[in-house]
């Protein structure tokens, strides 16, 4: 694969992710694979009243591994996280954990009976009880020389040793949320869940916090499952990405397949920038777009379309090189978004259709100068073409109200 | 945070304040406020004075003989009502709050309904009852002559106890339901997957973390028993109150009457203080999403006897009483509903009317100020102004007679000294009564309608102003109708007060003004219950419409405090 400058200057994040998570993913993967999954959902389903919120929703989470929920708001993610907790029962297929049903439409086990940990949105933390009392809540059958030592390195665990007589009203967001977490913890649950842990607290504190808390996850080898909102966020904790849309998971992957190979349209959209540019098949597998042909030689072009048939091509903003004054291909800046380290130009190219570039905020073109593009693709995604107002820049396509449905 | 910016913001606002008092002591803004708190003060340090004072010859002998008796009593009284109104508070409102089963959503606001009842009303109504003539004793009389033998007396510790316990525990029940749907739900998911199943989650997490509610509710409630007039003496069962009332018409002693009720106001300050001290811890415990999603499915046995239980209290506290009250109404209307009775409901609401208007324009004016200078001074002059309502109405009645009578002499002795003949001013005239229901029910229209004005903060008089609006247009275009119904709400709640209020009208009233609750009293007080029962279904009637406002904003708040989550 080749490593272009840009992407490993501009995009820090993402150049981690690429070498990090499909690695551990592979590394893992064939391990995994043998062993059973510590959780299982197949087909499960939800109706409140005629309103179906979980139309058929299934996945497998290894040991080990934090799965993250991520969609939108009113996808059906946090309903399914209190399925899989069990404060809610599920009208249609079923949850295994470690191969045993925990739910289906005829069976239900109580939450107390799961064994599992939970962080809540707003923490629900017991305002009555000290931290000590909040952590050691869950411990009641252990004696008590063992709580004590236990909540003693939890605390030392999440860093809030110096807080153990305090109330949660005393502590700041942040703490309140390492409190929860280290309370969750407490019980040694076979499988943690996280509603949106991360959303009461300010941008700075969550990225430093997703960080800590992975930190933690991985050093007790804990399972989990987060549900959240912002792709950052399930991009930063997860091993697993499920994207969720309309009460079903779209795609079940790393978050490197997420966002370099989403399966369809939606998950495109919702795991990043970028467009889809109009192109056809050709022979060698790849795509004949406004950028040239493409993708000959890429991971990808399996995709089974026969040639010239018609396509969406997704083309992210690291995919495109600006400012190559010997590419074959030109755009005309139409808009330019300073985000730090890097610019997000938005180009016209000769078709008449826009492409998104980022390139490094050392240079600054201005708008309204012609730039040469070179495409350097890291895999080949297509869909099949759909009405022209489909394609595009991927944001707006969402805003627009496009069908995204595959 | 949003409270220590609001702290921040306050102690700025104090520097300004302070820094303007030095310039300007006296502001017209803050004579508005002393106004309006200066009767509450003076009755209040009437009252105090008596404790100081040196006592009159038949205090002695009330010390020796009344004093005792009347504090057992009314010490038994409080206690019992505190604990029963606890177990049935708490009792129904984890029922109804933290459980589902068949009727829950009924049972949710119905068992509100009993706040209608007015004490004194319930207390005939059961009297009658269990008469030895009433329904329960002829209907068990009926099926076996030696039954009736069984049935408790209801002139008793025992009885008085109940009647007012079933109409105060819509005060703890309130609370603590409030207290299970907001806090309890998330609490109560986070104890189950630690390892609580439902009943367990309940003990160690919901009943703890609702202590606050519950004590501030049943602070309420003792704060209510101790200024408990009618129940009591339609019983025959000396407290406080009634101590009070027979110094002063009894044994014709004002100052005897201040003794007594310079000890209940001492008591009463102290409830006020823990429940304002409850109401802020409160504050600290409000954690988690609301919602019903915590709910504990009752099944089986368990749900018939949730339902039955609410049912029983129900029919107890509100349907029975009800029922008596219209089949009595029924027999008695021929005799009493006559040009009488529309002279006496045209008293009785003039006069709520009056002092409606009076209390509404009060707060209104001290909601202003407040809003305006949010400085120490205009602080505790609105503590002050709204203390009333603590205060029980026998204690208010001899704080503002006793100053009252104090200016009629002065000023009839001036105009005897001028040679002109005048009678009283104060004294035994509806302006008397209105300045006691002022201080009484003050608190009640000023909270209406500071929560109204609190709504409307400094930005939206801002945005309006940069849109034109200022003076009078600002107050008639933007204030003006989004008080509209603070102001509704307020009146409402004063109304029904003021024409359910019956000791300071029975000490205050001029010669021969009988209104609903001084007619029931007559009536009551010579054993005539099918007599007294058409103006106290009035009041009944009367008093549902501000439950029905509170019920509606209760119910409404939970489902907006779920949109969050």
């Amino acid at each position: 694969m080749p490593r272009t400058p840009s992407i490993s200057i501009s995009g820090v994040q993402s150049g981690q992710k690429n070498i990090r998570i499909p690695a551990g993913a592979i590394f893992f993967g064939d391990e995994m694979d043998m062993k059973k999954a510590l959780l299982s959902l197949r087909g499960v389903k939800k109706n409140y009243g005629d309103a179906q919120v979980l139309r058929s929703a299934g996945f497998d989470l290894h040991s080990g591994e934090i799965g993250c929920l991520l969609g939108p708001s009113g996808c059906g993610k946090t309903t399914l996280l209190r399925c899989i907790a069990g404060f809610e029962t599920v009208d249609g297929g079923e949850i295994l954990m470690a191969d045993e049903i925990v739910a289906s439409a005829t069976l239900h086990q109580s939450p107390e009976m799961r064994g599992l940990g939970m962080v809540f949105q707003d923490y629900a933390l017991f305002p009555h009880l000290s931290v000590t009392g909040n952590v050691a809540f869950g411990l009641q059958k252990l004696p008590k020389r063992e709580v004590r030592e236990r909540v003693g390195d939890l605390l030392g665990l999440v860093g809030l040793a110096n807080h153990a007589r305090k109330f949660p009203h005393e502590l700041s967001g942040g703490q309140q949320q390492r409190v929860a977490l280290a309370r969750a913890l407490a019980p040694e649950p076979k499988l943690l869940l996280l509603d949106e842990p991360f959303s009461n607290l300010d941008m700075a504190l969550r990225e430093r916090l997703s960080a800590e808390v992975r930190d933690i996850l991985l050093k007790r080898g804990a399972t989990a499952v987060m549900v959240t909102h912002s792709r950052q966020e399930a991009f930063a904790m997860a091993d697993k990405v499920g994207v969720m849309e309309g009460g079903r998971i779209r795609q079940w992957g790393t978050p490197g397949e997420i966002y370099h190979a989403p399966a369809d349209r939606f998950t495109a959209s919702f795991a990043g920038e970028g467009v889809l540019l109009r192109g056809r098949i050709t022979v060698g597998g790849g795509v004949s777009c406004a950028l040239g042909d493409l993708g000959e030689e890429l991971p990808g072009r399996e995709h089974g379309l026969p040639p010239a048939t018609p396509v969406d091509v997704l083309i992210r903003p690291e995919d495109l090189v600006p400012d190559q004054p010997d590419a074959g291909v030109f755009g005309v800046i139409l808009a330019k978004a300073f985000r730090g380290p890097e610019f997000l130009y938005t180009l016209q190219l000769s078709s008449g259709e826009q492409v998104q570039a980022i390139a490094s905020s050392h240079r600054d073109m201005p708008l309204g100068s012609q730039v040469g593009v070179e495409p350097r693709l890291r895999e080949l995604v297509v869909y099949p073409a759909e009405p022209a107002s489909c394609g595009g820049v991927l944001a707006d396509a969402l805003e627009r109200g496009c069908d995204v449905t595959p | 945070m949003s409270s220590n910016t609001g702290v921040a913001a306050s102690a700025v606002d104090a520097a300004d304040a302070s820094r303007l008092r030095r310039a300007r002591v006296f502001t017209a803004r803050r004579f508005i406020s002393g106004i309006i708190a200066l009767p509450t003060a003076c009755a209040l340090v009437v009252i105090l004075g008596a404790f100081l004072t040196p006592a009159p010859e038949i205090w002695g002998h009330m010390l020796e003989h009344v004093l005792p008796d009347v504090t057992r009593n009314t010490l038994l009284l409080v206690l019992g009502v505190a604990v029963s109104t606890t177990l049935l508070g708490v009792g129904l409102g984890w029922l109804t709050g933290g459980c589902d089963f068949p009727g829950r959503r009924f049972f949710a606001w119905a068992l509100m309904l009993p706040m209608a009842m007015p004490a004194y009303v319930m207390a005939f109504v059961s009297l009658g009852l269990f008469d030895v003539l009433g329904p329960v004793q002829s209907a068990l009389r009926a099926l076996n002559p030696a039954l009736p033998r069984w049935v408790p007396d209801m002139r008793s510790t025992g009885g008085v106890i109940t009647v007012i316990s079933l109409t105060l525990y819509p005060y703890v029940y309130l609370f603590a339901r409030g207290a299970f749907l907001t806090q309890g739900a998330a609490a109560v998911d986070a104890a189950r997957i630690l390892g609580d199943s439902p009943s367990r989650a309940f003990f160690r997490v919901a009943l703890p973390m609702a202590r606050p509610w519950i004590a501030a509710g049943l602070l309420l409630v003792i704060m209510e028993t101790l200024a408990d007039f009618g129940a009591v003496s339609i019983f025959n069962y000396d407290t406080f109150t009634t101590a009070i009332y027979k110094a002063w018409y009894g044994f014709f002693s004002l100052e005897a009457a201040a003794q007594f009720a310079s000890l209940l106001v001492i008591v009463a300050l102290v409830v006020h203080g823990l429940e304002r001290f409850s109401r802020a811890r409160m504050r600290f415990t409000q954690a988690g999403r609301s919602g019903e999603a915590g709910r504990v499915r009752l099944a089986g046995w368990r749900a018939w006897s949730g339902t039955f239980s609410c049912a029983l209290v129900f029919f107890i506290a509100f349907v029975a009483p009800t029922l008596q009250l219209v089949a009595w109404s029924a027999e008695a209307f021929r005799l009493e509903f006559d040009g009488r009775y529309a002279w006496l409901l045209l008293r009785s609401l003039t006069l709520a009317g009056l002092a409606t208007i009076v209390i509404c324009f009060a707060a209104l004016a001290l909601a202003y100020v407040r809003r305006g200078n949010r400085d120490r001074t205009t602080a505790i002059a609105t503590r002050i102004a709204t203390l009333g309502y603590a205060l029980p109405g026998t204690v208010l009645a001899v704080g503002v007679y006793i100053p009252a009578a104090f200016l009629d002499n002065l000023l009839m002795d001036a105009a005897g000294r001028l040679g002109l003949t005048m009678g009283p001013l104060l004294t035994g005239t509806a302006a008397l009564m209105i300045l006691a229901y002022l201080i009484r029910f003050m608190a009640v229209g000023f909270g209406a309608v500071d929560a109204g004005l609190t709504r409307i903060t400094g930005s939206v008089d801002e945005a309006a102003r940069l849109l034109g609006a200022r003076g009078a247009r600002l107050l008639l275009r933007v204030h003006a109708p989004m008080l509209r119904r603070a102001l509704l709400t307020a009146a409402i709640l004063v109304f029904v007060d003021v024409l359910k209020e019956m000791p300071m009208t029975l000490m205050t009233r001029p010669f021969g003004w009988d209104t609903l609750p001084v007619k029931i009293f007559e009536l009551t007080s010579e054993g005539e219950w099918e007599r007294a029962a058409l103006p106290a279904l009035s009041l009944v009637l009367a008093g549902l419409v501000p439950v029905m406002l509170l019920i509606r904003n209760t119910e409404q708040e939970p489902a907006s405090g779920r949109k969050g989550g």
